[in-house]
């Protein structure tokens, strides 16, 4: 009888790896803790953090939960700050191109699975695709209370009373709920959550999400999920309802009204404009106002 | 008529724990009886327990032997007619606290109260305490002090810089602010002048007039001469004194049972 | 003509005078001589009792168990806010139920006032902290209501949106009171509330839980070893040597006429004023 890694090894010869980089039981691990973060939406779970071949920060608590849910028929996305071509979104890639030779695109809608930093795609997710957030701080209560325990304790009890003191310093300090991004959640009525530092802009792209969301924090070690079709209500006050960004004038590249935008310095003259930080979509709203202008010019 | 408080047979002993378990007797088989609207003056030289007696008859200090029963308006909600009695040598802390702040007034030798209260706040306060609104504890405090002639430039200060003379007649004012059935009055005119003095027994005089029973100690005899209804003489040893009182409390006694 | 006295009920049989809290053979030592041994006590709506006696007799200790953050070894406290409520037993109901009663119905005024404070939220951030635990989600009313209580233990309405690290002792003092009253408890306890602070400031903040008390029907429970300041709030006294509670009673009668040897020393060693 052949051992396991005899068979392994006859059906992928040419693989330095393991697919997806980790041992097969840190995976399962892993999907272990993302089945009981499915089960307790928002709850943070703990789960045995790999070293992985990058510093933490890079997005090592993503990777650990991409590696762990990829297959080889998947098609894999990643983006930071809503672009596809930055330094991070270009390694993250690259290195799962190398160590599963599966297939990666830039395209929203060819993905199923879709890593990020710092942003939700601006085209509607579908209910084939997982969305895998890395996250730096995964406690949204450690602003109020340093203390683990208390934390634990406080998330056990649902006391999240105090959570609205940010707000409420917000108010105080600016006169409005200045908080902009990682901006706290309700998630299914029952745990607060972080939900890593996207602008609060897409806050509203949580709310009975078609696919499934994943959190991964890798220095704390902390994973948690939305299913999809669940309730995520931001915090706020009655007299100072939650509200997201707006701009004064639509994307400079697309004319999108209603897509995040970035704001982009041009010149030393202090020029700016403003793009939208999603590049897959705003080349996208591109392509389609050329089609269109080919229609009807 | 019944007394409105008897005290039967009270003794009380200091042992110093400390010096030795020295015991000292201050009170030895005190009885008194003591009936709505007049004023009892306790009568003795120095060291015979006059102080001691008022202070347990005000339950500062625990009566070793012996009764201290004071009337109690009738229980609302029993159809009882006849006055229920309290025993305070046996009372609980809050029943005693009760009745200071309903039954029993206290005038003591000495001010004692939070330092940066002012004197308007410290005579109206066992006001506020009773439930009287504020206007009407104000309205009441203000013409106490105005009777016992605190200058009014002082209301809104505290005593602490008061003379000794302001103090008292604050604290007396204090003791009066409360129709209170009982008043027990320690030395209340000491410090004072013969003009103030003389506002303090008005004083006295108005709360016999609307029925108050009075206990006090009063060094000056002619102050004593004109509230005292009689006197209670209280030495140190059994001496005449003490047994014309058993005689005639006995009588008391006999009654109210 | 014996003991007329005994045709009275021993307690005031008023049912809107079932105590607040009750303790019952309540115990907590670590140590022998260390914590302290079985306490009972009752302690009703408007009263404030002070407990008193050394460092290490056990006070702080009597304290933590007797506010629901220290479980006894042996014994019960026993929690009813009114006659309408069921009688809560703080050690054996649920933790979450525990927690949700304290912060409803209890304060706590540690002794240091940093100790109860958020050093890093504004002081009507730390006075809104209580009101939206307990679920207010309205800014200006939690506002309006932080102004209010600012105003009532007497600091500036322009300090509403300073830090409290920039605040003196005593402002800090009132301040953790505020913060406690803001959700109108029952029950308040505090440890050493004026010790740290100046004579002067001292007696603003007695004059201050004094009125309280009357103005709110607090029933206090304050940890001190200042027999003054026990004198001048508490109605009743418990005097504690090494765990025990070697006398209790009347707060100017324990004080007059102490019964016990410690309780005489202890008044005895007090300078006069």
């Amino acid at each position: 009888m052949q051992s396991f890694n005899q068979t392994f090894s006859a059906t992928e010869p040419e693989q330095d790896y393991n697919f997806g980089y980790l041992d097969e039981q840190t995976k399962r691990m892993i999907r272990r803790a993302i089945l009981k973060g499915v089960a307790l939406p928002g709850y943070q779970v703990a789960f045995g953090g790999r070293e992985m071949p990058m510093p933490y920060g890079w997005g090592t608590g993503g990777i650990m939960l991409s590696a762990s849910i990829l297959g080889q028929d998947d098609v894999f996305k990643v983006i930071d700050q809503g672009a596809d071509d930055t330094t991070n979104a270009v390694s993250i890639r690259q290195f799962f191109a190398k160590v599963c030779h599966l297939e990666t695109t830039t395209e929203t809608a060819k993905a199923s699975v879709i890593q990020t930093r710092h942003r939700i795609p601006e085209q509607p997710l579908r209910n084939d695709q997982i969305l895998v957030f890395q996250v730096p701080i995964p406690e949204p209560l450690r602003f109020i209370e340093p203390r683990e325990t208390e934390t634990k304790k406080m998330h056990s009890l649902g006391e999240y009373g105090s959570m609205q003191v940010k707000l409420y310093e917000d108010i105080v300090k600016y006169g409005y709920i200045a908080t902009s991004y990682a901006y706290p959640v309700m998630v299914h009525g029952r745990y607060l959550m972080d939900p890593s530092p996207i602008p609060k802009f897409d806050n509203p792209k949580m709310h009975q999400s078609n696919a499934l969301m994943l959190f991964g924090a890798g220095r704390e070690k902390r994973i948690y999920c939305i299913p999809p079709y669940t309730d995520v209500a931001s915090l706020d006050f009655e007299d100072h309802p939650f509200s997201i960004q707006q701009w004064q004038a639509p994307c400079s590249l697309c004319g999108s009204e209603t897509s995040f935008l970035d704001e982009v310095l041009i010149d030393d003259q202090g020029q700016r404009m403003f793009v939208c930080s999603d590049t897959d979509y705003c080349q996208g709203q591109l392509a389609k106002n050329a089609a269109e202008e080919a229609l009807h010019g | 008529m019944e007394p409105f408080m008897v005290a039967k047979n009270i003794n009380k002993t200091f042992v110093l724990h400390n010096q030795g378990a020295a015991s000292l007797a201050v009170l030895q088989q005190q009885n008194l009886a003591i009936y709505a609207g007049e004023c009892v003056v306790l009568n003795g030289s120095s060291g015979s327990g006059k102080s001691s007696l008022l202070r347990t008859l005000y339950g500062n200090y625990q009566v070793d032997q012996g009764e201290l029963l004071i009337r109690q308006p009738a229980h609302q909600q029993s159809d009882q007619t006849e006055s229920t009695w309290l025993d305070m040598a046996t009372a609980s802390p809050r029943q005693i606290i009760k009745l200071r702040q309903q039954t029993i007034g206290w005038v003591s030798q000495f001010l004692r109260v939070i330092p940066r209260l002012s004197a308007l706040d410290i005579v109206m306060q066992p006001q506020l305490e009773n439930g009287i609104p504020r206007e009407q504890a104000k309205e009441k405090a203000q013409h106490l002090l105005h009777t016992l002639n605190v200058p009014e430039h002082l209301w809104q200060l505290a005593p602490a810089t008061f003379s000794g003379g302001e103090q008292q007649r604050v604290n007396i004012a204090r003791g009066f602010a409360v129709d209170y059935p009982l008043l027990l009055l320690d030395e209340p005119t000491a410090s004072l002048d013969q003009h103030n003095a003389e506002q303090v027994i008005m004083l006295i005089n108005q709360a016999k007039a609307r029925g108050a029973a009075i206990v006090g100690i009063f060094h000056d005899t002619w102050v004593r001469d004109q509230v005292a209804d009689r006197l209670h003489h209280m030495s140190s040893g059994t001496d005449l004194a003490v047994s014309q009182n058993q005689t005639e409390f006995q009588s008391i006694s006999d009654r109210v049972g | 003509m014996d003991n007329l006295a005994q045709a009275l009920p021993a307690q005031f049989n008023d049912p809107a005078e079932a105590p607040l809290l009750r303790a019952e053979g309540l115990s907590k030592l670590y140590a022998p001589g260390k914590g302290f041994e079985p306490v009972n006590l009752n302690l009703f709506p408007g009263e404030v009792l002070a407990i008193v006696g050394e460092s290490g007799s056990g006070k702080t200790t009597l304290l933590k168990t007797l506010s629901g953050r220290l479980e006894p070894q042996q014994g019960e406290v026993i929690y009813q806010g009114n006659s309408q409520m069921p009688a809560a037993s703080l050690y054996q109901i649920s933790e979450a139920a525990r927690r949700q009663l304290m912060r409803a119905d209890f304060g706590i005024v540690h002794q240091h006032p940093m100790d109860g404070l958020r050093p890093r939220i504004s002081a009507g951030g730390n006075i809104g902290e209580r009101l939206m635990e307990v679920g207010a989600r309205n800014y200006a009313d939690i506002r309006r209501q932080a102004l209010n209580w600012l105003t009532a233990v007497e600091i500036g309405a322009d300090r509403i949106d300073d830090l409290p690290i920039t605040f003196s002792g005593g402002m800090q003092q009132r301040l953790q009171i505020a913060r406690n009253l803001v959700t109108h408890p029952k029950l308040v306890f505090m440890d050493e509330p004026t010790g740290g602070l100046d004579v002067s400031v001292q007696a603003r903040l007695l004059d201050l839980i004094r009125n309280l008390v009357t103005e709110l029907n607090l029933a206090v429970v304050i940890v001190t070893h200042d027999l003054a300041v026990a004198r001048l709030l508490a109605h009743r006294i418990m005097v504690m040597k090494q765990g025990q509670v070697v006398e209790t009673g009347l707060t100017d009668r324990v004080l007059d006429d102490p019964q016990h040897a410690y309780t005489q020393l202890l008044v005895s060693s007090v300078l006069q004023q």
